[in-house]
């Protein structure tokens, strides 16, 4: 059958590479992306390996840390140690977190964690991400000594952060990570400088070197907290939301140094996330305006008798849009 | 009631009364109270020329700007956990990690406690306004750094650097040991 059309073939296979070629190559960029995505996520995991890296924030913090991840028939273990003086670590399993914190002469316990996630997924699902974020694979670097894909995800707007992502080409593991700010600036950076796989982590690499014998010890249950809720006749609406955050949790909850019980609204965009508290505590000062600490901005107001106050790594602009348009609505 | 109150403040400012024990339970008892007998010096010490130099606006903002410029996230500014507010700490049941509380914790304690210490009347009854308006301002911004820092790390579990490295909330601890970092640097 002949087509309608009156456009000879040249001219279509010419509108085929004019239209639907770039588009076609960006689809199997972003199943490259999803794939790679996919395969770190798997590492972080599954790999076994002793290694060495710098982490900062912004220009003025730089420590240098080591950590032990071991995956065996004993689960998934995790060892974290201060390169730097005073040598603070902490142990994961999948139960407890064991902080040991020799400058204190305390150990803190956590215990009965759930399985949660460990670490928690980076979204391998990109069909929400790609509408506000660009995914590129930019070839090749060599980290630590090992070659990795560079994966660069830069935002579409100024309302989140863009990362630079080293993964190990062979294992999967992210080996570096730069988190740039709206203005191009680098505001958090984690990097391994020495990386050692191996097939089996020797248990004593898992154990502490400290002996915490003497220490305090302070343990704690992951009990239910007694959420009270804050004020139950009371909702709470952001009016004003960065493109493409939306609503993911919403609780109640204590802590410890706020004097009464908070909500804490948390909204994402898939990857960046911003948490509102608010309170209501007039007693305390409490943030109005802006203020950061390293890659968390947040931005704080009063309103009636309430705190509201926005955290996130995101640029201010965002937390400042959410916190100033929280609204009261009595049901 | 409230007018009685501050009316027994200004007559004890104006020489007028002597300050008796009653109010000094009551300045004990009511933050309220203190903050506007602490600003009652300052007004009268600032129409006497007695302040310094340095406006107490720009101190405020000094120490704000000093804590802004603060790389640590979860700074611990105190060097020793009191066993009250580790027990405290590790029966609050938050899903975050107990250590992060408990050195956010720590500064909370110094900060509540203060007010109702018998040193701060001591201070009232004898104000030294400049000493007094810099630890105010000063207190008041660790209050809000300590608040944040709570804020944070109820917030770090639903992160994105969390996302990233399961670790990434431990590093800020792990690397947050009180000498590796310079306090109210300039």
């Amino acid at each position: 059958m002949q087509t309608t059309s009156g456009l000879g073939m040249p001219s279509r296979l010419l509108l085929f590479t004019f239209f639907y070629l770039p588009a076609l190559v960006l689809a199997t960029e972003l199943v490259e992306v999803q794939k790679l995505l996919k395969k770190m996520q798997h590492a972080a995991h599954m790999q076994n390996y002793d290694g060495t890296f710098v982490y900062s924030e912004g220009e003025s913090k730089l420590s240098a840390m080591r950590l032990i991840h071991s995956a065996d028939q004993k689960g998934e273990r995790e060892r974290l140690v201060s390169l730097d003086n005073v040598g603070r670590e902490v142990i994961r399993n999948s139960k407890n977190v064991i902080c040991i914190l020799p400058d204190r002469n305390a150990v803190v316990v956590e215990k009965g964690r759930p399985p949660a996630q460990f670490p928690p997924q980076f979204p391998d699902k990109l069909d929400h991400l790609k509408d506000h974020y660009s995914f590129k694979i930019e070839g090749e670097e060599k980290v630590a000594g090992q070659l990795a894909h560079k994966l660069v995800v830069l935002p579409n707007d100024n309302f989140r952060y863009g990362h630079h992502l080293w993964i190990d080409k062979k294992t999967g593991l992210l080996l570096k990570t730069h988190l740039v700010n709206e203005k191009g600036s680098l505001v958090e950076q984690f990097m391994f400088t020495h990386i050692k796989y191996m097939k089996r982590v020797p248990e004593k690499l898992l154990q502490s070197s400290v002996d915490s014998t003497k220490f305090k010890r302070y343990e704690s249950n992951d009990l239910k907290p007694k959420s009270k809720p804050v004020s139950p006749s009371l909702l709470w609406k952001v009016t004003q939301l960065p493109p493409g955050f939306k609503r993911d949790h919403h609780r109640q909850l204590k802590i410890p140094t706020s004097r009464t019980p908070s909500n804490q609204l948390v909204f994402t965009d898939g990857l960046a996330s911003i948490s509102v508290f608010i309170e209501n505590n007039m007693e305390d000062p409490n943030l109005v305006g802006r203020t950061n600490m390293g890659a968390v901005n947040a931005h704080g107001k009063t309103f009636k008798d309430y705190h509201v106050t926005a955290v996130g790594e995101v640029p201010h602009a965002s937390v400042k849009m959410i916190s100033e348009s929280v609204v009261l609505n009595s049901r | 009631m409230t007018e009685k109150k501050y009316e027994n403040l200004s007559a004890i400012m104006d020489g007028e009364t002597e300050l008796n024990d009653q109010l000094i339970q009551q300045l004990h008892a009511d933050p309220e109270l203190r903050s506007r007998w602490q600003r009652y010096h300052l007004i009268r010490d600032g129409l006497d020329n007695h302040l310094p130099d340095v406006g107490m606006s720009d101190i405020s903002e000094k120490v704000m700007s000093a804590l802004e410029a603060e790389p640590t996230i979860l700074a611990p500014m105190h060097k020793r956990i009191s066993q009250k507010v580790m027990k405290q700490a590790a029966g609050l049941a938050v899903a975050a990690s107990v250590a992060t509380i408990a050195i956010v914790s720590v500064q909370t304690s110094q900060l509540t406690n203060t007010p109702d210490s018998t040193t701060s009347i001591a201070r009232i009854e004898q104000p030294r306004i400049d000493q007094t308006a810099i630890s105010q301002a000063r207190l008041r911004n660790q209050a809000i750094q300590s608040k944040l820092n709570g804020y944070l790390v109820n917030h770090n579990e639903y992160s994105m650097s969390a996302r990233m490295q399961g670790m990434m909330p431990y590093m800020r601890i792990v690397g947050d040991a009180d000498n590796q970092r310079p306090r109210d640097a300039k």
